[in-house]
């Protein structure tokens, strides 16, 4: 063993494990918060926000885990929040006799971002297609937040009402066309 | 026994078992909580009191923070604001509270209260002659005895309070500042097929609880300042004392405006023995009352706590004997809490799909 490592004082030796250690603990979050922050980014509701607002709305946020074929709600039960997969897939799903799927959703995509506004009913069945991880936001902790810090919660609201409204604005152009191709059947026959 | 188990796996409709089993539970751990109940007194008053505090102080320190200021500073300074508030009561209450305390134990302390207490018995006496009776002068007596004896107890009893308002105190400090990240803890625990439901029932069941104490207690301070100024107005002994009593008795429905009213009438008695001071003190406890429940209650406190009066006279004998006056004051607010409790947790059992 080479003679300057023995001699090496073991306080020094401490410092580099204890740097070690705190520095993996630290990277760890770091790489978890990071993993977390970029996802967030991606969902439109999140649009436009820095950092440190994130961060805020991680502080209210909860992480769930779900196993494969677990429900994460009820078609029919009161809705609470949304979801945002961080791992995993989920199957939208409606009907209880007769289960229609309406969507498969994967990493960085969202769900149940309604129930932030009301209690009224879930409109369908979410499902964990496989093992699942995800960060929830709930209206209690929303409406929270807007009386704590008004300024970032209407922050939000503002980009779930653009959400809406661009979604109302696309089945209004759904509907019209709808509405021409009957009064043109109407025409035909 | 496995033909009795598919007998009775038939016969049950799905999930009943677990259903049974679920309510057992609860209900074993309501009984053995009330069991222990006098045992975890102290503790149990200190907790409640941090909650109550901490729900009454919650939406200023929301306000400091919706001024921008971050959540441990808003707690910190609202603890501040409040000792500020304390040390100038103390100020302008510790001359009177220390006059009346003096003079109530040198009252009791000589022969004056056992001359007054004969008085009063006299005066009872020569207008209703029930009271004339020796069975019912004995009796009166003994009581008087009873609670002279008990008012010895009353200085170590005060101590001990302050020590555990300095605890309470304590917990709602940290109540206020931790309190979210303390709920996000407890509530990461709940399985899945819970979490929804609980997370909606823990925001409902402390949105009304917390309305209902600032409510109570908003009502509370307002009775009681109205008859501690009437009580001054009226020239009335302890008038600070009876109208302090008057305002926490106004917690309590029903009976506690009558006992909150009946140490004025008696002391108003002992010290003019004239029908008409206790009637001015009556028609004083009766437009305060007038004015609570027409003009003060209705707009402040929440309809959907309130309770049946017979339930309300039950609670209330029924914290008297676990935790004797205290018990008593507590009844009605631990009846409405566990009333909103059970209705949240009822409709969350009826809305959400817990038992598939």
């Amino acid at each position: 063993m080479p003679k300057n490592i023995e001699t090496k004082p073991a306080q020094s030796l401490g410092f580099k494990v204890g740097d070690a250690l705190w520095s993996n603990i630290f990277k760890k979050e770091n790489a978890e918060q990071r993993s977390t922050l970029a996802i967030m980014k991606s969902v439109p509701i999140f649009t436009g926000m820095s950092k440190p607002q994130l961060r805020e709305f991680i502080k209210i946020m909860h992480n769930r885990q779900f196993k494969k074929g677990e429900a994460i709600f009820y078609e029919g039960e009161p809705g609470v929040g949304m979801y945002v997969i961080q791992k995993g897939a989920v199957a939208i799903t409606k009907g209880k006799g007769f289960v229609e799927k309406l969507a498969e959703l994967s990493v960085g995509e969202f769900f149940g971002e309604l129930a932030l506004l009301d209690e009224s009913p879930r409109s369908a069945t979410a499902t964990a297609v496989v093992d699942c991880q995800m960060i929830g936001l709930f209206r209690p902790d929303l409406f929270d937040l807007v009386e704590r810090k008004p300024r970032l919660g209407n922050k939000l609201l503002f980009q779930l009402a653009c959400l809406i409204g661009a979604r109302l604005k696309r089945t209004n152009e759904e509907l019209e066309t709808v509405w021409a191709r009957i009064e043109d059947a109407k025409v035909i026959s | 026994m496995n033909e009795v188990r598919q007998i009775l796996t038939l016969s049950l409709p799905p999930g009943t078992v677990r259903r049974i089993a679920l309510w057992a539970v609860i209900g074993l751990a309501f009984f053995w909580i009330v069991a222990l109940l006098p045992t975890l007194q102290s503790l149990l008053v200190i907790l409640v009191a941090a909650t109550f505090l901490s729900l009454l102080l919650e939406p200023v320190v929301t306000l400091f923070e919706n001024r921008g200021v971050n959540r441990t500073l808003s707690s910190v300074l609202v603890f501040a604001i409040l000792v500020f508030l304390a040390i100038i009561a103390f100020k302008f209450l510790t001359p009177i509270v220390s006059q009346e305390i003096s003079s109530v134990s040198a009252g009791i302390s000589d022969e004056s209260s056992t001359n007054a207490m004969q008085q009063l018995q006299d005066k009872l006496g020569d207008n209703i002659p029930f009271f004339s009776s020796p069975a019912v002068q004995v009796a009166i007596k003994k009581k008087v005895d009873l609670l002279m004896k008990s008012s010895l107890t009353m200085v170590v009893d005060i101590l001990s309070a302050i020590m555990s308002m300095f605890m309470a105190a304590f917990i709602t400090f940290f109540f206020l500042k931790d309190g979210r990240r303390i709920k996000k803890r407890l509530i990461s625990w709940m399985p899945n097929r819970y979490f929804e439901m609980s997370l909606i029932l823990i925001h409902r069941i402390a949105t009304q609880l917390g309305r209902y104490i600032r409510g109570q207690l908003l009502v509370s301070l307002i009775v009681g300042s109205m008859s501690v100024f009437a009580l001054y107005l009226l020239d009335v002994r302890y008038y600070f004392f009876i109208g302090a009593l008057a305002g926490l008795a106004n917690m309590i429905p029903y009976f506690g405006p009558l006992v909150g009213a009946m140490p004025a009438i008696i002391v108003a008695f002992l010290d003019t023995g004239e029908v008409g001071s206790i009637a001015a003190v009556a028609v004083a406890f009766g437009s305060i009352q007038m004015f609570e429940s027409v003009l003060v209650a209705p707009y402040i406190v929440s309809k959907s706590v309130e309770l049946h009066p017979l339930t309300i006279i039950l609670v209330v004998l029924t914290g008297g004997k676990l935790l004797g006056i205290f018990g008593m004051l507590l009844a009605v607010p631990v009846s409405s809490i566990i009333k909103v409790m059970s209705v949240e947790i009822s409709w969350g059992l009826q809305n959400y799909r817990v038992f598939d």
